[in-house]
């Protein structure tokens, strides 16, 4: 159960990524450090997929 | 981890597959339009508040008559296929109402409000147990998800394309068109009736004394009804970046929420959903001016909307049903997400005035939590058998593939 929140978690990093880069689209803005979008997603992608291994599982 | 080649295989023919996603996501972003138009409507013409309360009241309630009405029809009376046809042709007519008729008075306005309500509802089950009849239970996640981001983007574009540059007239015109695409998408694609495994319908009552739904009908009520009842005191900031960006994100999550519901199971997804939904509404609550945490509640309110709408509006109620007509299901299933719109038309314009937005916030939160309590009894309706062959298979093909690498 405690797993769910790398689950929760990965997806709101995800979110948050997604919602940096479309936020900045919107603003007719070039994202100013795209690593740090990149490395929030990815870090978000593999707390998804632990949680998904090994914690959300029926 | 299964392979790409099996996440993106619907398990339906494209035909089967291009019908449902068309009667669906026609009906529903053709309705959310049209509301809105009536909205706007009823907003420009000077009617007195009662009046108003009166008209949403005669609407939300002919959807929900309609519903029942409907989804009795089409599992015991007419065909689904007949239903679905002249319900359609129905949408068609009733889009045409402000072309012919001028809508500028209480009376008019009733009318029109009912005819909208009634054209949606009546036809609102028996489109959605055509997805539940023409997909199996393991890829129904991923079928809904792409219905829910197809009426996303759907209503988000027809949206943006007709209500600022139209009139009222050309409006009802483009939403009558997209009604008849809907319609001859769905004559032209004639597809079966798929009532050969079905046996029976079951009464309202039997239904709603099912235990396994009501375990997850009371979180999604509870969920719309905190909803509804918090969105009147979202500030400002919230409400216009959560329109725009939010609702991006909600599509993409409903592709995401769909594929790991058919992966995990859908009560993992929906708990997931409700994990992040009591996180943000904590963080609102104690941070509520803070531009963090109103960001935050952005993603996770648009993230849980996608999971959720995949999910609870369009596969949940299928399973449930299981070898029986899947109708009356999601006409109860769906009311709730319905009749929302109308809690928050009736409490927007006093909830400002009775609480402050923290308490609210913080209110909300623990009513997520304890929405929560019913699903952890709730049993999975996506069968064991199916995550566990697909484990299998996917562990014999992991295995051929080192066996060919070793020669």
């Amino acid at each position: 159960m405690p797993k769910i929140f790398l689950f929760v978690g990965g997806l709101i990093l995800i979110g948050f990524g997604l919602f940096w880069v479309i936020s900045l689209f919107f603003q007719r803005r070039c994202v100013e450090n795209p690593v740090d979008v990149a490395v929030l997603i990815a870090v978000g992608t593999v707390s998804l997929v632990i949680g998904l291994r090994e914690g959300v599982k029926p | 981890m299964p392979n790409l080649g099996s996440l993106v295989d619907l398990g339906i023919t494209r035909a089967r597959f291009v019908t449902t996603l068309v009667i669906i996501a026609n009906a529903f972003t053709w309705y959310l339009v049209a509301f809105e138009i009536l909205a706007h409507m009823v907003d420009t013409i000077s009617i007195t508040t009662h009046e108003i309360t009166m008209i949403w009241t005669i609407h939300f309630g002919g959807v929900a008559c309609a519903a029942f009405v409907g989804a009795t029809l089409s599992s015991q009376l007419i065909n689904r296929n007949n239903l679905l046809s002249l319900w359609m042709s129905l949408g068609v007519v009733s889009s045409l109402v402000p072309l012919i008729v001028v809508v500028d008075c209480t009376v008019s306005l009733v009318v029109f409000s009912l005819l909208l309500g009634v054209t949606f509802g009546l036809g609102m089950p028996s489109c959605m147990g055509y997805l539940a009849d023409s997909t199996a239970i393991d890829k129904r996640g991923r079928v809904g998800g792409i219905i829910y981001f197809a009426i996303g983007i759907g209503t988000f574009l027809l949206w943006t394309i007709l209500i600022p540059f139209f009139r009222l007239e050309v409006q009802s015109l483009i939403l009558a068109i997209w009604r008849v695409f809907g319609l001859a998408t769905f004559l032209v694609l004639k597809p079966k009736n798929s009532y050969a495994k079905v046996t029976k319908s079951p009464s309202y009552v039997a239904i709603l004394r099912r235990k396994t739904l009501l375990f997850y009908l009371i979180p999604w009520i509870m969920f719309c009804l905190i909803n509804s009842l918090t969105r009147p005191i979202y500030p400002p900031d919230v409400v216009r970046t959560s329109m725009i960006i939010g609702s991006i994100i909600t599509g993409l999550f409903a592709l995401v929420g769909g594929l790991l519901s058919d992966l995990v199971g859908r009560k993992q997804v929906v708990i997931a959903g409700f994990v992040m939904l009591g996180i943000g509404y904590a963080i609102l609550g104690i941070f509520p001016e803070n531009s963090v945490s109103q960001y935050l509640f952005t993603v996770v309110d648009s993230i849980a909307w996608g999971m959720f709408g995949a999910v609870f509006l369009m596969t949940l109620w299928g399973d449930l049903a299981e070898d029986m007509m899947p109708e009356k299901y999601y006409a109860i299933g769906g009311l709730p997400y319905l009749l929302s719109g109308f809690l928050d038309i009736l409490i927007t314009p006093y909830i400002n005035m009775l609480v402050s937005p923290s308490t609210t916030f913080s209110f909300a939160s623990f009513f997520l939590f304890l929405a929560v309590l019913p699903l952890l009894l709730a049993p999975e309706t996506l069968p064991e058998k199916k995550i566990k062959e697909r484990e299998l298979r996917s562990y014999i093909e992991k295995a051929k593939k080192i066996k060919e690498k070793r020669g």
